[in-house]
């Protein structure tokens, strides 16, 4: 770096010397003429190499890069203020270094409910960690553990970025964010605006499921010791030629009984043998943002094939063991629709309102036989504002009613950042 | 002896770093922006004062301190550099004689996401803006989901431009 910036200084010293060389009063003022041209094409050659050495500077500077973003919430359940809690929900830690031009690396890390260890309720985990290489024509292979690219939150859930306290229950229990799988996608972008994106990727584990009303959340793997008989595939597209439109879809399949590899560790489990257990998720969905309004909507739904054949072997476990592992649906589903809009701004800060109505139903088709518990599904609607001091930091505001389960109906104020 | 010569090794000796996702160079950006014109570089040094008054007319502090422009025969023609997510973006600005926006192209994107920013569509926005117009985004200038803080950024170093041209150029 430091013997361009000597061969700069000289290139400048030999132009100078070159112009006087050439301005006697009989020059050829075609001559001239060219030799300005010369002068106008290394003058841009120069800048070129100052962008390049700035760039170099900065990358030099900068090959490492650190980010981060968190959120404290406070919940106030109406009807049983028993339940009131505060919570450090997360603090997560971005870091990525640039190895090359071409090739980089991208890690989260996360940290939920402040404190983690064997007598406390917090999580610490590896979210992503993942490298990435960067074609010339805009595509890009990732390999690692990665975000899913489903719906909005999973890939964009830094507090400022989304609206109410709480992440929206279609995203959270339909789309089971944060979702992150292993392996390796590939993923490239039009001229015009057309993203995809497709891969082939650790899936879930349906021997693990714990939680009927979240069912894919309960059955992640998260890269933890995953099973890997069974890998799944993924595809997704997003048009943003549109500014201010997004719309899109994605869908993933893959088998979930892994080979019975539960069963086949420990023989005191359920034995899914004989049966795949494929689990199917798709979404649509839309955005639009525009004069300060922020419209979105969203529709997904989850298939398990042979849900029946395994409830069934539940059924006898349950009823010979005397244990309640909760049944897997035969199908689940979710949508919504939100509307925001920005009403304030001064500088850089800015207040916006906004209501979310959503509908998801974790077990709406359940095999013959099995039944649906009624807290699993519900009509939420929730009205809210976000203000923000700074567009990286945010306070938020908001009621949640739950229409068929109104024991859960709260009040919400959160606080969450992102850099 | 000619002096074209001597010219002539400088060049050669000079070269240009060429990213992978380098799509215009200095040059090329010109030829495009201001097709068989010829540019004359106007670089500006900022004084504190001038900096103090871009902060103030565009409403955002970033921005080096040496203006990278050249004067065009039918405007002006800007270099500027931005931070996306976590890499930077390097674009060019054109602008009319008059100082309203001409065209934006992006020189270098070098984030593994939001190359939507290049799209016809999300450029053209900037057609014709002024300082007059908000340049605010999700209002007059439309948001890429998921891409919001290279937009973001791309946006205020265009108000900053328009600003610095007004301050220190007009």
């Amino acid at each position: 770096m430091y013997l361009s910036v000597t061969r700069m200084h000289s290139v400048v010293l030999l132009l100078c010397c070159s112009l006087f060389a050439a301005a006697p009063a009989i020059a050829d003022e075609a001559e001239l003429k060219s030799q300005i041209d010369t002068l106008r094409s290394q003058l841009n050659l120069l800048a070129e190499q100052q962008k390049s050495l700035a760039a170099q500077a900065a990358k030099a500077e900068s090959d490492t890069s650190i980010g981060g973003y968190g959120e404290i919430s406070y919940n106030n359940y109406r009807n049983d203020s028993s339940r009131n809690q505060a919570d450090l929900k997360r603090f997560v830690l971005f870091v990525g270094h640039r190895f090359n031009d071409q090739l980089s690396f991208n890690s989260e890390l996360e940290w939920e409910h402040a404190v983690a260890s064997a007598e406390d309720k917090g999580e610490t985990e590896v979210e992503q960690m993942y490298l990435n290489y960067q074609f010339a024509n805009e595509m890009n292979l990732k390999t690692g553990l990665f975000l899913m690219p489903f719906g909005f939150l999973n890939q964009s859930h830094e507090p400022p970025v989304f609206y109410g306290v709480e992440r929206n229950e279609v995203e959270t229990r339909i789309i089971p964010s944060t979702w992150r799988e292993g392996g390796i996608g590939l993923s490239g972008s039009s001229e015009k605006g057309m993203a995809w994106e497709a891969g082939i990727v650790t899936g879930f584990d349906s021997a693990k499921l714990d939680d009927a009303s979240s069912p894919l959340a309960g059955s992640h793997q998260e890269l933890q010791l995953a099973r890997a008989h069974d890998l799944a595939f993924y595809g997704a597209l997003n048009y943003r030629g549109t500014p201010g439109l997004t719309v899109g879809g994605a869908l993933f399949s893959g088998n979930s009984t892994q080979g019975n590899a539960d069963f086949r560790a420990d023989t005191s489990k359920p034995d899914f043998s004989g049966i795949n257990g494929r689990i199917t998720l798709w979404e649509l969905h839309t955005r639009w943002q525009k004069n300060d309004l922020d419209l979105q909507a969203l529709y997904a739904k989850g298939k398990v094939s042979d849900a029946d054949k395994m409830d069934n072997v539940l059924l006898n476990f349950n009823n010979t063991s005397t244990t309640a592992r909760p049944y897997l649906p035969s199908e689940f589903y979710g949508w919504l629709l939100q509307a925001a809009y920005t009403v304030w701004r001064q500088g850089d800060m800015s207040v916006t309102p906004f209501m979310r109505i959503e509908t998801f139903n974790t077990q709406s088709v359940m095999p013959a036989g099995f039944g649906a518990d009624p807290a699993n599904a519900d009509h939420v609607s929730t009205l809210g504002l976000s203000f923000k001091p700074h567009p990286q930091v945010v306070y938020k505001a908001d009621l949640q009613r739950y229409r068929d389960n109104p024991d859960n109906d709260r009040f919400n104020l959160g606080l969450g950042y992102m850099f | 002896m000619k002096p074209e010569a001597w010219l002539l090794l400088p060049l050669a000796a000079i070269s240009t770093s060429v990213y992978a996702t380098s799509y215009f160079t200095v040059e090329q950006a010109q030829q495009a922006m201001f097709p068989g014109e010829t540019l004359v570089p106007a670089f500006v040094t900022l004084s504190e004062l001038q900096l103090a008054q871009i902060s103030k007319l565009a409403g955002n502090d970033h921005g080096a301190g040496t203006l990278k422009v050249w004067k065009a025969a039918s405007g002006w023609f800007f270099v500027d550099e931005v931070v996306g997510k976590h890499e930077f973006i390097t674009y060019a600005l054109a602008l009319h004689e008059d100082g309203s926006i001409k065209q934006i192209e992006i020189m270098d994107y070098r984030e593994t996401r939001g190359y939507e920013v290049r799209t016809p569509g999300w450029r053209k926005q900037f057609i014709g803006k002024t300082l007059r117009d908000p340049l605010q985004l999700n209002q007059d200038i439309g948001n890429i989901s998921g891409a919001t803080l290279s937009c973001q950024h791309i946006t205020e170093g265009v108000k900053r431009l328009l600003a610095s041209y007004a301050v220190a150029i007009k």
